[in-house]
């Protein structure tokens, strides 16, 4: 239902933009990609944190929709091109083939969200802060761009918990910050305030793509990312943690990930779990999330109403599905 | 290479069979006395997957981290 809403919204503006049948097509694709995605019973960030954050802040419903347009927007832009980079994309793409894709995600990525946060203006919201949401999309996405050709680069570039922090600053951690800044910005709050929704929105980011991470290497066989030769953190702790032979074996076990060698993804993930890089990646992604709780409180003191966000931080807990 | 606190905490976890019986049943004091410095989401992290960071129990947790993670 909530994605009903927020996908009327975006064919509005759809509808009056008008342009080529075979370019609306590929648009309507794109967002029932996302709607996919959405239909889960787990909290969609893209659409709930926007929604959620607009519902404790009383943010007016319209304005409120088109925020979660614009973040929703950002996320799918921004998770087609992953999949074209990555090689991820399913069949039902291939009549548009890659090359289409790249450009019609990046054109979703960058003008859809301006041309929502436009919008606004039929909702009464002024100008200079219609402005201060387009200055703060673009610094974001600035960032994210960095982010992911940082992440393009990870096999070379990324050695360090240091390195790997920094990238999932500039990837999830910058994306989910830019949802909860934007949001806190619509509804009008003093630029402290703002501040500190940023930093809880890029808590959740980096507890999201941490967990995430984790899921390809261990849940996810073969792991894409050991696959595309990514750095993620539990490859990076299990490089710190073993010497001599041990490691040899590993780092060729890595090279060969890379050719498709299922054997040796299947060694990779035997040591990394042996090294307890599962038990490692999932603290660091609970710590991010305690963070965000934390910041919570200090946002919204009164329990009552911060509830519709907490219920939102329950169901990214790796705990809240245990019987 | 750097490490982080965090990552001596599970060093110590896989390889002393004693510090995982004591912090289970004491965190903050075997934390303490082992010199483990932690901050307060790093306290409340590991609080929160004592279980099955200390205790060594993985049930349901990749199921879980498969469906939170929605890959």
């Amino acid at each position: 239902m909530r994605f009903q809403s927020i996908e009327h919204v975006i064919d509005s503006l759809l509808d009056e933009q008008g342009g080529l049948p075979i370019y609306r097509t590929f648009l309507d694709a794109a967002f029932s990609h996302a709607s996919q995605s959405a239909a889960g019973s787990t909290p969609f960030i893209p659409l709930d944190l926007p929604l959620a954050i607009g519902e404790v802040l009383d943010t007016p419903i319209m304005p409120r929709q088109l925020m979660a347009a614009a973040c929703l927007s950002v996320w799918l832009g921004a998770d087609l091109f992953d999949n074209v980079v990555d090689d991820e994309l399913d069949a039902s793409w291939h009549s548009f083939g890659p090359t289409r894709v790249s450009l019609g995600a990046v054109t979703i990525l960058t003008v859809l969200p301006h041309k929502l946060i436009e919008r606004l203006s039929l909702y009464n919201i002024p100008t200079s802060a219609r402005h201060a949401l387009s200055v703060t999309l673009s610094q974001s996405l600035w960032q994210m761009s960095e982010g992911q050709f940082s992440d393009l680069g990870s096999t070379d570039e990324v050695q360090t918990l240091s390195d790997y922090e920094t990238l999932l600053a500039g990837k999830s951690g910058a994306e989910i910050a830019l949802f909860a800044r934007a949001s806190a910005l619509l509804a009008g709050r003093p630029t402290p305030e703002i501040e500190i929704w940023h930093n809880f929105g890029h808590a959740i980011g980096m507890s999201m793509q941490l967990m995430s991470d984790t899921a390809d290497i261990f849940s996810h066989h073969p792991s894409n990312d050991l696959r595309n030769g990514k750095r993620t953190l539990p490859i990076i702790f299990t490089l710190q943690q073993l010497k001599g032979e041990d490691l040899l074996t590993f780092q060729a076990d890595l090279t060969e990930a890379q050719k498709d060698d299922e054997n040796a993804i299947s060694r990779l993930c035997t040591t990394m779990h042996s090294c307890g890089a599962l038990q490692y990646a999932i603290l660091k992604a609970e710590v991010f999330r305690q963070k965000a709780i934390r910041l919570l409180n200090q946002l919204v003191p009164c329990a009552k109403m911060r509830s519709p966000l907490e219920d939102l931080i329950n169901g990214i807990s790796l705990l809240g599905y245990q019987s | 290479m750097q490490s982080d606190t965090m990552m001596r905490l599970i060093q110590r976890v896989t390889e002393d069979a004693d510090f995982r019986t004591n912090a289970l049943l004491n965190l903050e004091q075997t934390l303490d006395t082992a010199g483990f410095c932690l901050s307060r989401d790093e306290f409340a992290a590991v609080q929160a997957f004592q279980t099955q960071v200390l205790g060594g129990v993985e049930v349901g947790l990749l199921s879980n981290l498969q469906y939170v993670s929605g890959t």
